[in-house]
C-alpha cells in the first residue's frame, strides 16, 4: 500500500491489492496540478508491471482537474482496461462531459 | 545558547564590522557606569573621611578631659605642700614630711622644693628627691619663683634640659598668697627622647597616635611626648587645649587605623571595583546586544533584498509567461461584415506557469470562418508549446478546407498525450454566414451556449473524446442553424467548473447571466466575467463570443 499524503497534498494513493493482476488504487481528496506529480509516480510504477486491468476507486475523490484526467487517460492508454469505481456526481459529470465514459468502464 | 545560524550558513557570511571598533553606546554606557561609580565612591569617601573626623574629634575631646584630670595630680600636692609651709612658717620637716609621698617612683614628681623668696631673690629651703634642674642657675630661679609671688596660680615652666642627664623636665611652681615669702616648685620627669611606649587598647588613647605640646603650638622644642616618629603630624589630625595652670598643654592627634572600623573603610573601594566591575559588565552586554542588533538589521535587510529580488524575478517570469500566453493567442480578430467577433482571456490566478486555453478565428471566404477554443491539460511552456502546435495545425487543416470532425479525427491521430505530455478538449466550429448555420465537432471540450430572444441553451453537440487519448471512436458534428441577433458562446472550464460544485451548475448560472443581459457582445462578455469573478477559478478562462448582425 503506497500512501501519499504529504504536507499539502489531499491526494492519496492506495494499492489495497499489490501483487494481483488487478490492482486497486484509492485516490481521495482533490488531485490537480498541485499534487498529481506525487500519484503519477506510483500509478506508473504499477503500469510498469503491465496488469490487465486497473481500478481506480473514487469513491473518496471530490475533485479532478485536467491534470487527474491525464492521469487516468495515461492509464487507459497504457493498460488494457481501466475500471473507474464509485465516482462522485461531480467527478462523474466531468469525465462525461470531457468525452471520456467510453474510455473506461465505471462502476457505481 | 542556541545558534540562530549555523557558522557555514551562507547568511551568517555577511560582512562583518571591525571586531575591534566597539560601538558608541558600549563607550556611552561604560563612561555612565564609570561617572555613576565614581560619584557613588567619592560620596562613600566623604561620608567615611566625614564619620572619622567626627570620631576623632569626640575620641580627642575625650583625650583632653582625661589629659585635664591629671591636672589636679600636680597641682594640688604643690598647693597643700605650699599652705603648709605658710602655716609652718617654713617648717622644712613638715614640708619633708608631707610631700615626700608625691616624690620619686611612688609621686609624679622627680624633685620638689620649698624656696624663700626674698628681695626677688629665691633660696631653697629644703629639696626633696634629686635636685632640681631649676637650681644650677640661681638667677633663673630667682627669674622664674619670683613672679609668682601674689598669685595663687601654678605656673609652668618650659621644658627644661640638663647636660648629661638623659630626662628632661617640667617645673611648676606655685606660691600660696601674695603676702606668703614661700613658694613650692616641683619639676616632673619625662623621657628625653620625649617618646612614649606603645598606648594600651584600654587607654582611652588606644588606636590613636599623639603628640603632647606644652603651649598653643606644634613647636619641637615645646614637645613634652609622643608616639610618633615624624612631627608634626600630618594627615588627618585634631587638637585640644588642655588648660594647665598659667599654660596650655596641645594634644594632637590621628588615628593609627580606622575609627569607624575597616569595612567602612573599604566601602568606597568595594564600590569602585564592584561598579566598575558593573560598568564593564553592562558595557560588554550593550556590546553583545547592539552587534546582535545590527547582525539582525543586515539579515533583515538581506532578506528583504532577495524577497524583493525574489519578487521581481516572479513578476518578471509571470510578465514572460503572460506576454507568451498573449503572444500564441490571435491578436486581432478578423472583422466580418455583419458579424461581431468577441473574447476574452483571463490567466489564472494560480501560479505563474502559461495556461493552455486558446481561441482562434480562422477566415475561410468572405463568408464563411472557422471558430476554434480549446484547453490542453495542465500548465507550463510545454503546455502552451502543445497549444501552439495545435493552434497551428488546425489553421493548416482549415485551410485545406477541412470539416471540424475532420480537422479532430486528423489531430487525434498525429496528437497523443504519451507523446506530447498533454491532451486537448477542442470545440471546432464552422460558421457559414450564407445559410445562417454552425456547424460543431467537439474533441472533450465544455459544448457552446447560444442566446436567442432572451433564451440562453446549451448546443448538444455529440462529445468524442479530447485529443491526445488512443481510442478509435471518431468526432461527429451537429449543425445548427441560427436567426439574425443570435449568439454563439464557447468557454473553457475555467469559467464555469468550481470545486465541490457540479459543473452543470456553473454552466447554468453563465445560462442565467447571458439570458438576463442585453447590450452588445462586449457587453455580454464582461456581465459574464462580473459574474463570474466574484469565485474566480485558479484556472484560466477563455471566452468567445460570435452574434449575428442584420
Amino acid at each position: 500500500m503506497a500512501e501519499l499524503n504529504e504536507a499539502g497534498i489531499v491526494a492519496v494513493v492506495e494499492e489495497s491489492s499489490a501483487g494481483t493482476d488487478e490492482p486497486v488504487i484509492v485516490l481521495s481528496g482533490e488531485l490537480d496540478l498541485s499534487n498529481v506529480d506525487v500519484v503519477r509516480p506510483v500509478i506508473e510504477q504499477i503500469l510498469e508491471r503491465r496488469p490487465k486491468r486497473i481500478v481506480f476507486d473514487l469513491a473518496e475523490l471530490q475533485f479532478m482537474d485536467s491534470s487527474g484526467l491525464a492521469v487516468l487517460i495515461h492509464a487507459a492508454n497504457t493498460a488494457p482496461g481501466v475500471e473507474l469505481r464509485g465516482p462522485s456526481t461531480i467527478v462523474r459529470r466531468i469525465i462525461d462531459v470531457t468525452g471520456l465514459s467510453d474510455l473506461f468502464s465505471i462502476a457505481p | 545558547m542556541s545558534q540562530l545560524f549555523a557558522p557555514d550558513d551562507g547568511l551568517a557570511q555577511l560582512p562583518r564590522p571591525h571586531r575591534l571598533a566597539s560601538h558608541p553606546s558600549t563607550l556611552a554606557v561604560f563612561a555612565a557606569g564609570l561617572l555613576i561609580t565614581a560619584l557613588l565612591a567619592t560620596t562613600a569617601t566623604l561620608l567615611y573621611n566625614r564619620n572619622e573626623s567626627r570620631l576623632l574629634d569626640l575620641r580627642v575631646r575625650d583625650a583632653g578631659a582625661a589629659l585635664s584630670g591629671g591636672v589636679p595630680q600636680i597641682q594640688m600636692p604643690l598647693a597643700s605642700a605650699a599652705e603648709l609651709a605658710q602655716a609652718t612658717n617654713g617648717d622644712v620637716a613638715k614640708f619633708k614630711f608631707f610631700i615626700g609621698a608625691d616624690v620619686g617612683k611612688s609621686g609624679p614628681f622627680a624633685s620638689v622644693s620649698l624656696w624663700k623668696l626674698h628681695n626677688g631673690v629665691a633660696t631653697p629651703l629644703a629639696v626633696v628627691g634629686a635636685p632640681a634642674y631649676l637650681q644650677r642657675s640661681p638667677g633663673q630661679a630667682s627669674a622664674f619663683l619670683s613672679p609668682s609671688t601674689g598669685s595663687s596660680v601654678l605656673r609652668l615652666t618650659g621644658v627644661l634640659t640638663e647636660p648629661g642627664q638623659s630626662q628632661i623636665r617640667l617645673g611648676y611652681a606655685f606660691a600660696p598668697s601674695e603676702s606668703s615669702p614661700y613658694v613650692v616648685y616641683g619639676e616632673s620627669a619625662l623621657p628625653g627622647t620625649r617618646k612614649i611606649g606603645p598606648i594600651a587598647r584600654s587607654s582611652s588613647f588606644a588606636g590613636l597616635d599623639l603628640a603632647l605640646y606644652l603651649g598653643d603650638r606644634q613647636r619641637t622644642s615645646d614637645l613634652l611626648e609622643t608616639n610618633v616618629s615624624q612631627l608634626p603630624i600630618k594627615g588627618r589630625s585634631a587638637s585640644t587645649r588642655v588648660p594647665f595652670g598659667d599654660s596650655d598643654f596641645l594634644l594632637v592627634m590621628t588615628p593609627t587605623g580606622s575609627l569607624g572600623g575597616t569595612f567602612f573603610q573599604s566601602v568606597a573601594w568595594i564600590v569602585a571595583v564592584l561598579g566598575l566591575l558593573l560598568s564593564l559588565g553592562a558595557a560588554l552586554l550593550v556590546e553583545r546586544l547592539k552587534r546582535r542588533q545590527e547582525f539582525a538589521e543586515r539579515l533583515a535587510f538581506e532578506l528583504d533584498a532577495a524577497a524583493r529580488q525574489n519578487r521581481d524575478l516572479y513578476d518578471q517570469q509571470r510578465n514572460i509567461a503572460e506576454t507568451l500566453q498573449h503572444a500564441l493567442l490571435p491578436d486581432i480578430l478578423p472583422a466580418i461584415p455583419g458579424f461581431e467577433v468577441s473574447a476574452r482571456y483571463i490567466p489564472g490566478v494560480a501560479g505563474m506557469d502559461i495556461g493552455g486555453d486558446w481561441y482562434d478565428v480562422i477566415t475561410l471566404d468572405e463568408r464563411h470562418f472557422l471558430l476554434v477554443i480549446g484547453d490542453v491539460s495542465g500548465r507550463g511552456l510545454r503546455a502552451a508549446t502543445v497549444m501552439a502546435a495545435l493552434r497551428f495545425t488546425i489553421r493548416a487543416y482549415a485551410a485545406q478546407g477541412d470539416t471540424p470532425t475532420e480537422i479532430l479525427a486528423k489531430l487525434a491521430h498525429q496528437h497523443t498525450l504519451e507523446n506530447d505530455g498533454h491532451f486537448a478538449t477542442i470545440l471546432c466550429a464552422a460558421v457559414d454566414l450564407e445559410h445562417g448555420e454552425v456547424t460543431l465537432a467537439n474533441a472533450g471540450h465544455l459544448n457552446p451556449v447560444v442566446i436567442q430572444n432572451g433564451h440562453c441553451d446549451r448546443v448538444e453537440a455529440p462529445v468524442g473524446p479530447p485529443i491526445g487519448v488512443e481510442t478509435d471512436s471518431g468526432y461527429g458534428s451537429v449543425t445548427i442553424s441560427l436567426p439574425a441577433s443570435a449568439t454563439l458562446l464557447a468557454f473553457t472550464d475555467g469559467l464555469v467548473e468550481r470545486r465541490g460544485q457540479l459543473i452543470d451548475k456553473g454552466v447554468q448560472r453563465l445560462q442565467d447571466v447571458a439570458s438576463r443581459a442585453d447590450g452588445s457582445l462586449t457587453e455580454l462578455l464582461d456581465a459574464i466575467l462580473v459574474e463570474f469573478s466574484s469565485d474566480a477559478s485558479d484556472d484560466d478562462t477563455a471566452i468567445l463570443g460570435v452574434r449575428w448582425q442584420n
